[in-house]
């Protein structure tokens, strides 16, 4: 579905150059679930951004269903994440002036979904991992599980292929952190594709493959 | 994406911090409020004082000699010329009322009753009887003058006696006169050029004998027809040369009306600063709060909002700040448009006379008093100049947002 094609990721102070990524090639198979682990400063979340089409890497190219991501214009790639992918976060970025409902609501106001139908889609939505009763809270009125089970809905709104997930329990206990675990490999067993970052190798058991990282190299996969 | 969703997450984003919102729409709000009830107070002035000199007719001339006072040959002159129909000479005179140990300033005129119907336009009392042409120093009192600056009632009454005293007076003239008080007039406001409120109108004869003098200060020169009026003065200019001054109503009018226009000009400027001062407010808060919302932006972007949704919601507040601005400046700017006068004639112009203990009677000469007019089309530019202005300001603030690299915005501290 994703192929990484000797993507190399270069970020510039001043003069001086820090490379994050050094020539890394791999794919993500359609409706697999891939966790990237690896030690701080290996370049997971680089990698991951590239995957989702948040950032260009400096040399190489990254092919989505068999479209080099170089071709599209900033438009487009934000077409591409708005249709196609979904996010979630460690630090959850939940907008606090909106309500859950209206937070789920963001990815379908971009494809300019009428109000209602929006609405009916995000209780959907949400209605799978929270009670209703938090729907019309504002997201400071909610613990950091349910907030984060927001962000998995909001990821979810459009119905994405693929969820990109950026160390998603690092802010959380580790009884959330199963949870938000066994919530991925339930969309990951409805056919969508999971990506997930982790520093957690707990969480790594639920994954199909797992792709480790040094010094913005890959140096080893395990497929589960 | 829907207008009215960008409209809704920028209204939902202002909403989140009202005390900061509230002073951006305040500081437009002032600019366009001030816009609004200052040019209302010149347009007000400017129309009372058009409208004064319109009440004196368009076959109406005012004419006088530089250098010289007119006589009755003068008359007699200006009356022989073609298209004159009537001439009325009148007397003036300033000097000042002692009333209850305070001094009011006052001018007098000496002027024959028909020419007080003519000058005033319409002759309004509100107690006593206008005068007859007499040489008995019967008088037809100003408003302001006979009435109480506290109480607001009546302190002159129709048969009472006054004394006045005369300044800068010919020697030959006594110092102090007595007149009997024959009628009150109503409010007049501000005239053409002369102020009824604080004048004193005696007859043309009394006047004559009272100052000791056969010549007049100036003449009203009616034509026979508001048509004949250009003529009539270019014959006066043939016959008395450059010395003349002689100029019609509606000469004076529309030269007031260029006056007005240009106050208003300067006035509306002054108060356009402060929308400036509002718009540099709004451009430094906007950037805060795009600074402030940086990992928002982040957010957005990673859910597919494209750049011109994000400079699109930006841009959208800034217009909101200006809209809810304008609306309530534009209201509150009526409202003390309408406040002003009453401020203005209350206070600003009625301080009491030097060495007066009490601050009872201010000096008449300065009484202002005016209705003023809102123009539909100065709230029209003022409100576009709110929103035009806080637009402009959120520019910059919004392409910096729109220009944002999502990975950098959501790693933001």
């Amino acid at each position: 579905m994703i192929e990484v094609v000797n993507v190399w990721k270069v970020y510039r102070v001043g003069k001086v150059e820090y490379p994050a990524l050094r020539g890394v090639t791999m794919s993500v198979e359609k409706g697999e679930f891939l966790c990237i682990v690896g030690p701080s400063g290996s370049g997971k979340s680089s990698l991951i951004n590239i995957l989702g089409a948040m950032d260009r890497p400096t040399k190489g190219e990254v092919i989505f269903e068999k479209v080099p991501l170089s071709k599209l214009s900033d438009d487009k790639l934000a077409e591409l994440r708005n249709r196609r992918m979904g996010f979630v976060f460690q630090t959850i970025n939940l907008l606090n002036h909106l309500t859950v409902l209206e937070n789920v609501e963001l990815p379908m106001m971009v494809l300019g979904i009428p109000p209602k139908k929006r609405r009916e889609r995000a209780i959907e939505v949400l209605s799978r991992f929270l009670p209703e009763s938090t729907f019309y809270k504002k997201p400071l009125e909610i613990s950091g599980g349910e907030q984060q089970r927001v962000a998995i809905a909001r990821a979810l709104a459009n119905n994405p292929d693929v969820i990109l997930a950026d160390e998603p329990t690092g802010n959380l206990d580790s009884a959330n952190a199963q949870q938000v675990a066994k919530i991925f490999r339930e969309l990951r067993d409805e056919g969508r594709t999971i990506i997930m970052v982790t520093h957690n190798l707990e969480l790594t058991n639920y994954a199909d493959r797992v792709v480790r990282l040094r010094d913005g190299q890959i140096v080893e996969v395990v497929k589960k | 994406m829907r207008v009215l969703d960008v409209f809704r997450l920028a209204f939902k984003a202002l909403s989140t911090h009202k005390i900061r919102t509230t002073l951006l729409v305040l500081s437009v709000v002032v600019g366009v409020a001030a816009i609004v009830a200052l040019t209302a107070q010149t347009e007000g002035v400017g129309r009372s004082i058009i409208s004064s000199f319109q009440s004196l007719g368009p076959d109406t001339i005012i004419v006088n000699v530089m250098g010289r006072g007119l006589t009755e040959a003068d008359i007699a002159l200006i009356s022989s010329l073609e298209n004159v129909r009537e001439v009325i000479p009148v007397i003036r005179e300033t000097a000042s009322v002692n009333l209850g140990g305070s001094t009011v300033n006052a001018v007098i005129y000496g002027i024959s009753s028909d020419g007080l119907k003519d000058v005033l336009g319409d002759l309004k009392l509100i107690d006593g009887s206008p005068y007859p042409d007499a040489s008995v120093p019967l008088a037809v009192v100003g408003n302001q003058i006979a009435t109480s600056n506290t109480t607001n009632q009546l302190i002159i009454l129709p048969g009472q006696v006054l004394t006045v005293s005369i300044r800068g007076g010919p020697a030959s003239v006594a110092s102090s006169i007595t007149m009997i008080v024959s009628g009150i007039l109503d409010k007049y406001g501000i005239t053409g050029f002369i102020s009824p409120d604080t004048s004193i109108f005696i007859p043309l004869q009394a006047a004559q004998q009272i100052f000791n003098r056969r010549w007049f200060n100036m003449l009203i020169v009616k034509a026979s027809d508001p048509n004949s009026v250009d003529s009539v003065i270019e014959d006066l200019r043939n016959v008395y040369g450059g010395t003349i001054n002689a100029m019609s109503p509606t000469q004076i009018a529309q030269t007031m009306q260029n006056v007005v226009l240009q106050m208003s000009i300067l006035l509306g400027g002054i108060a356009a600063i402060s929308l400036i001062a509002a718009a540099l407010g709004i451009f430094n808060m906007m950037l805060v709060t795009v600074t402030e919302r940086t990992r928002e932006i982040g957010t957005l972007k990673a859910l597919g909002f494209k750049n011109r949704h994000i400079l699109t919601q930006i841009i959208l507040e800034g217009l909101l700040i200006g809209l809810f601005g304008g609306v309530a400046g534009v209201v509150i700017g009526i409202a003390a448009a309408y406040m002003l006068p009453n401020i203005v004639t209350r206070g600003l112009f009625r301080a009491p006379m030097p060495g007066v203990g009490r601050a009872q009677y201010a000096s008449p000469v300065l009484r202002i008093s005016y209705a003023p007019y809102i123009n539909p089309f100065m709230v029209v530019v003022s409100f576009a100049l709110a929103v035009v202005i806080s637009v402009l300001s959120s520019l910059y603030p919004a392409w910096r947002a729109a220009k944002m690299d999502p990975v950098r915005a959501l790693r933001y501290e």
